[in-house]
C-alpha cells in the first residue's frame, strides 16, 4: 500500500517534473491556448512595401522576457510549441506535415524515427489535445510522455 | 645547412614577435587596404573616391565605425579598426563580448588575412561566448534567397520582398532554419501616411533581424497569403561562413531606410557580394531595387542552384476546395458554419476519405477566415470539433498543386512603346515609358491573373500636323480583380491617379483626376469578368467649375491566353453637371516574346459633346 502510494507520489513529482522543465522556463508562451489568435494586426503598408514592423531580434532576445535560450523546442526564449501549435495540431490530427516534422528535429529525433514520431503523435491526438482550451506546456508534457510510453521514441524524451 | 634552417627559422619567429601595431598599420598602408574592393563592400560604402579615399557608407549608426570619419573614410576607418583591435584582451570574461575583435569578427578575420597576421598570438587569446553561441545556433552551411510572391487583392505587393534563409548541412526541417531579414524599423503606432512619407524619404532605420524561418512561413504563408519561391543558392560553406561573420557586424545597427532604392532586396545583395568578393550585383541597381529584378541579377550571375515553390495557406486552400464536389463543397459550406453539421446525414454518409478532405477544407477556411481576430471560445470549440473529424478520417488524397510560373519568368519590370493610330481621323503617334510594372493585357506569366500595377507611366503624343504633347501621365494605376466562389468572397478595387487628354468639343484638355471604388470580379475559365462602381475627382478647364466630381459605372473583362490577352472595358461617367462620358476600350495583345509584344487597340467615346473613335497599333518593350 505504502509502495502504490509512494510509486504514485514518484509519478505525480515526474510528471510535474517534466512540466517544470519546460524548457526556456514559464512566461514564454506555454501558457499559450490553442487558436491563439495573432500578435496584432500587421501594419498595411508595411506589409505592401517590403517594410516589415521590425523589432531587434537576432535570433536571441534572451533577457527581454526573462527566457533562457537554451533546450530543445525555444528559439530567442520563446516556446515553439506556442508558436505554432495551430499547425502541430493540424498536423497531428492529419498525421504528417511540416510543422510535426519540425517538433521532431527539435526533440532531436532521428530521421528514421520521424516517421514513426508522426504517426505515434497522430494515434495520440486526443491525449495531446484533449479539449480546445488545451495550453502549449499541456501539450508539451503529454507529448512527453506519450514518447517516454514508446519504445523508439522514449530514448529522445529522457 | 641545419644551421641555415634554424637561423631562417629564428629570423621569422623574431620578426613576428616584433611586428607591432605600427608594422602592421605600415603593412596595411603599403598593400593600400583601405582601398580593397572587399573593405569597401564590408563598410557598405558606396561611390568611393581612390584619389582622394573618400567614400559613404549606407551605415547611419557611429556604433559600426571605429574612426569618427568612418563614415566617409574607408582608409582611416581601417587604421583605426587595425588600432581597435589591437587592444588588449579585456580581463573580465563579460566584457570580452564587446571588444573589436568578438563585435567585429569578419573584419577582424579578413584584416588577420590579409595581413597575414595571428592578432591573438601578439595581443592576447580572446574567446567571444556571445558570437560562438550565436553561430552555432544559427548552424549555417547553406544559404537560400526567399522570394514571397504577389498577395492576392493587394498588387502593390508585386514588387515582392526578398529574404534570406541559413539552412543546416542536414536535410532537417525548413521550418527550424534562420531566416536573415532587412526591414524598417516601424514604432509602433505611426500610421499609414507617416509611414508611407518616412518611407520614401528615409525617415525608419532599418535593421537586420535573424528569426526562425516557421515565422516567415507564417507571416507571408497564413497572415499574407504570399506563396514563396525559395531559391537554393550555391554559396560554399566558406563563403556562408563570410556571410554569417559579416552579418554579426551589422547586429542592431541602423542603415537608413528606403523602399525603392536601399531596400530588403538591396541590403541582401551587398551581403552575397561580401560573401563572395568575385561577384558585382548592386551596380545594376542605381535608381530603385525591385526585388524581382534583384532575383534575376542573382539568376544571372549564376548562384542560384535550385528552387522550390511554397505554396500559401489560401492557394492550397484553393486548390483543395477544387476537389470538392458541388456536394461535398455545400457540406464544407454547413461545416464553415457549425460544427453541428457533422451529424448531418449529408456528412455521415460520405466515405472516410471524403468525410476527412470535407472536414479539413472547412478547418482550414474557418481558421484562415478568423486568422487576424482574436481568440474566441466558440470558434475555438467549432474549429477543435472539426479538427477531431480530421483526426478520425485523415484526408487519403494528396492535394496536387499546380506549380505557377516562376516569378523570374515573368516579363521585365519597366517598359517601353511605340505606338501609330488615328483619333477622330487626326493621325498620331505616341511614346509610351512605364517604370513599372504590369497591366492586365501584358504577358501574364508569372503574375497573379487580375492583379496590375503601373507606377510612373508617361505617354506623349504626335500628331501629324500638331506639336508635341503630354497625352498620359499616370503616378499610380492600380487594378485588383480578385475573383469570387463559393468559399471566397473578396473586394476588387481599382485606384487611378494621374493626367489624360480628353478630347471635348474639338478641344484637347489635359485633365487630372483621381479616381477607384471596389466591386466584384468572377472567373470562368481564362476568362476574368469585373463590375465596379467608382467616385472620380477631374480637374479639366473645359469644366465650367473647373472641378467636378462624377460617379463612373465600370464593366469588364479579360481573356488570358498564350498567345495574347483580350481586354474589353465599358466605363460611364456621369459628372455632377449635366456633362457625361461613355466610353468602350478593346484591346488585344500578341505576346512576341517574353519582353515583347504587339497590342491593338480600339476606343469608342459617346460623350455628351463629342463622339470619336480611336485605333491603335502598338509596339511594347519591356525592360
Amino acid at each position: 500500500m505504502i509502495k502504490k502510494t509512494l510509486a504514485g507520489a514518484i509519478l505525480l513529482t515526474a510528471s510535474s517534473a517534466s512540466f517544470a522543465v519546460a524548457p526556456g522556463g514559464p512566461g514564454c508562451g506555454w501558457g499559450n491556448m490553442l487558436f491563439e489568435g495573432s500578435s496584432g494586426p500587421i501594419h498595411f503598408l508595411a506589409t505592401t512595401t517590403n517594410g516589415t514592423s521590425g523589432n531587434k531580434t537576432f535570433g536571441m532576445t534572451s533577457g527581454t522576457n526573462g527566457c533562457s535560450i537554451d533546450g530543445a523546442l525555444t528559439y530567442g526564449g520563446q516556446s515553439m510549441i506556442a508558436s505554432i501549435m495551430g499547425e502541430f495540431s493540424e498536423d497531428v490530427a492529419q498525421g504528417q506535415g511540416e510543422a510535426v516534422n519540425a517538433v521532431a528535429v527539435s526533440m532531436g529525433v532521428e530521421k528514421a524515427d520521424r516517421e514513426h514520431f508522426a504517426k505515434v503523435m497522430h494515434n495520440n491526438f486526443s491525449t495531446l489535445f484533449p479539449t480546445a482550451e488545451v495550453t502549449a506546456d499541456e501539450v508539451y508534457s503529454s507529448m512527453i510522455s506519450v514518447m517516454q510510453n514508446d519504445d523508439t521514441l522514449s530514448k529522445y524524451a529522457s | 645547412m641545419l644551421k641555415t634552417v634554424f637561423g631562417i627559422a629564428l629570423l621569422f619567429s623574431s620578426i613576428a614577435n616584433a611586428a607591432s601595431l605600427e608594422n602592421l598599420i605600415q603593412a596595411a598602408n603599403d598593400k593600400q587596404l583601405g582601398h580593397h574592393a572587399q573593405w569597401i563592400a564590408i563598410g557598405h560604402y558606396s561611390g568611393f573616391n581612390k584619389k582622394k579615399g573618400t567614400a559613404n557608407s549606407y551605415v547611419d549608426d557611429k556604433a559600426f565605425f571605429l574612426h569618427p570619419d568612418g563614415k566617409n573614410n574607408p582608409p582611416l576607418e581601417l587604421i583605426a579598426t587595425l588600432q581597435a583591435l589591437a587592444q588588449p584582451t579585456p580581463k573580465i570574461d563579460k566584457e570580452r563580448d564587446q571588444h573589436p575583435r568578438c563585435r567585429f569578427i569578419y573584419r577582424y578575420k579578413w584584416l588577420g588575412q590579409q595581413l597575414d597576421t595571428d592578432f591573438e598570438q601578439q595581443f592576447g587569446n580572446i574567446s567571444c561566448p556571445a558570437y560562438t553561441k550565436w553561430k552555432k545556433m544559427v548552424n549555417a552551411y547553406k544559404v537560400s534567397l526567399i522570394y514571397p510572391a504577389a498577395h492576392l487583392n493587394s498588387p502593390s505587393s508585386m514588387y515582392g520582398h526578398t529574404l534570406l534563409r541559413l539552412d543546416p548541412k542536414e536535410e532537417n526541417s525548413d521550418w527550424l532554419s534562420w531566416a536573415v531579414n532587412f526591414g524598417a524599423n516601424i514604432p509602433e503606432g505611426d500610421n499609414s501616411i507617416t509611414f508611407a512619407y518616412k518611407g520614401i524619404a528615409g525617415g525608419y532605420p532599418g535593421l537586420f533581424n535573424v528569426m526562425p524561418y516557421f515565422e516567415k512561413i507564417q507571416e507571408y504563408g497564413r497572415m499574407e497569403d504570399r506563396d514563396l519561391w525559395e531559391y537554393q543558392l550555391n554559396l560554399n560553406p566558406m563563403e556562408t561562413n563570410r556571410l554569417v561573420e559579416h552579418l554579426w557586424e551589422l547586429k542592431n545597427i541602423n542603415f537608413a531606410y528606403f523602399f525603392f532604392d536601399e531596400n530588403c532586396s538591396y541590403r541582401l545583395l551587398e551581403l552575397l557580394e561580401v560573401a563572395r568578393p568575385s561577384i558585382e550585383l548592386t551596380d545594376d541597381f542605381p535608381l530603385f531595387a525591385i526585388p524581382i529584378d534583384t532575383v534575376r541579377t542573382i539568376y544571372k550571375t549564376g548562384l542560384i542552384e535550385e528552387k522550390h515553390y511554397r505554396p500559401s495557406i489560401s492557394t492550397q486552400l484553393h486548390a483543395q476546395a477544387a476537389l470538392l464536389n458541388d456536394h461535398e463543397s455545400e457540406l464544407a459550406l454547413s461545416l464553415i458554419e457549425s460544427a453541428n453539421a457533422l451529424n448531418s446525414t449529408g456528412y455521415t454518409a460520405l466515405s472516410s476519405d471524403r468525410k476527412g478532405l470535407v472536414a479539413q477544407t472547412a478547418y482550414r477556411f474557418l481558421r484562415q477566415r478568423n486568422k487576424k481576430s482574436q481568440r474566441s471560445k466558440a470558434i475555438a470549440q467549432h474549429s477543435f470539433a472539426l479538427l477531431q473529424a480530421m483526426n478520425k478520417n485523415p484526408a487519403k488524397e494528396q492535394i496536387d498543386i499546380a506549380k505557377p510560373t516562376a516569378p523570374e519568368y515573368a516579363h521585365d519590370s519597366s517598359m517601353w512603346g511605340l505606338a501609330w493610330g488615328a483619333e477622330s481621323n487626326q493621325k498620331f503617334a505616341d511614346l509610351e515609358l512605364r517604370l513599372s510594372f504590369h497591366n492586365l493585357t501584358d504577358r501574364h506569366q508569372g503574375f497573379l491573373p487580375g492583379a496590375s500595377i503601373d507606377m510612373g507611366k508617361l505617354v506623349v503624343r504626335k500628331y501629324e500636323d500638331d506639336d508635341l504633347q503630354l497625352q498620359e501621365l499616370n503616378l499610380v494605376e492600380i487594378h485588383s480583380s480578385t475573383p469570387r466562389d463559393k468559399f471566397f468572397k473578396p473586394l476588387s478595387w481599382k485606384v487611378k491617379f494621374g493626367a489624360e487628354r480628353r478630347l471635348m468639343s474639338n478641344k484637347n484638355v489635359l485633365a487630372t483626376h483621381v479616381t477607384g471604388g471596389a466591386g466584384v470580379s468572377y472567373k470562368w475559365g481564362g476568362v476574368l469578368a469585373y463590375a465596379m462602381g467608382l467616385g472620380r475627382i477631374e480637374a479639366n478647364s473645359r469644366f465650367s467649375s473647373n472641378i467636378d466630381f462624377a460617379g463612373v459605372a465600370n464593366l469588364g473583362a479579360v481573356h488570358y491566353a498564350d498567345f495574347g490577352n483580350t481586354q474589353l472595358d465599358y466605363n460611364y461617367t456621369d459628372f455632377t453637371s449635366a456633362y457625361d462620358r461613355s466610353e468602350l476600350i478593346l484591346r488585344q495583345s500578341i505576346t512576341l516574346s517574353k519582353n515583347a509584344a504587339l497590342r491593338f487597340d480600339f476606343a469608342y467615346n459617346d460623350n455628351s459633346d463629342i463622339r470619336y473613335k480611336e485605333y491603335s497599333v502598338n509596339f511594347r518593350r519591356h525592360f
